[in-house]
């Protein structure tokens, strides 16, 4: 099977490509986990 | 009813509030709506931040508590559950994950690899349509997101501009990558 530097290109895009929004993803909710820790308990 | 659009954190606590109060009466109901407005129309200079509003918000209370105070206050008496009294040691109500939070955290985790490019895009909107984060976390979020791709299609302007493209037969770092992701 012969891979090309272009295919090879286009699948290390789409694997890294996918890092970005995790990584979003887990920093929005890490925010979010960090201001309920902020606001709690009031009780 | 002469009102001007508030901060999108103010007009959605305005929101929940007027959602809280549909247990009021209706004159009821339409006072207490007009009073809050006119307090964060006062309250909030025009260019306040999130943070601002935030911390106006936070002093003022939630919805369901101010709801209570007026249904108390009403002739009718409190037709509502009022807050805080089937709390036990943990404040539910200050939980900051409501739909729009969960569904931006999930479309941009889960979604990413569940549904390509459309579960991050709804990821994204979503956390752009949630008041609980400030503009600035978005828009990290948002570089984030995207970061990665700029780089890479960036990099491979650059790569593709140093030579023409030649196959590789057997190419070990082909097979780990084709292996890794199969």
């Amino acid at each position: 099977m012969n891979i090309g530097p272009v295919e090879l290109f286009v699948l290390l895009v789409a694997a890294i490509s996918m890092l970005g929004p995790v990584v979003a993803g887990v920093y929005l909710a890490t925010r979010l986990g960090r201001r309920r820790g902020e606001s709690q308990p009031t009780i | 009813m002469n009102s001007t659009r508030l901060n999108p954190l103010a007009e959605d606590y305005l929101g929940r509030l007027e959602a809280a109060a549909r247990v009021l009466p209706n004159q009821d109901r339409e006072d207490l709506l007009l009073e809050l407005r006119g307090h964060l129309e006062a309250g909030l200079a025009e260019d306040a931040s999130d943070a601002d509003v935030r911390n106006l918000l936070n002093d003022l209370g939630s919805p369901e508590e101010i709801v209570a105070a007026a249904a108390l206050e009403s002739e009718a008496g409190p037709p509502i559950q009022r807050p805080r009294e089937h709390l036990g040691a943990f404040d539910e109500s200050a939980s900051p994950w409501g739909t729009f939070e969960v569904l931006a955290v999930l479309g941009l985790t889960v979604g990413t690899v569940l549904i390509p490019i459309v579960g991050p895009v709804l990821g994204l909107g979503f956390a752009w349509a949630s008041p609980q984060w400030t503009r600035r976390e978005k828009w990290f979020a948002t570089v984030l997101t995207f970061l990665p791709v700029i780089a890479l299609v960036l990099g491979a302007g650059v790569a593709m501009n140093q030579g023409p493209s030649r196959p590789v037969s057997n190419a070990p770092l082909s097979h780990l990558i084709i292996g890794v992701l199969s």
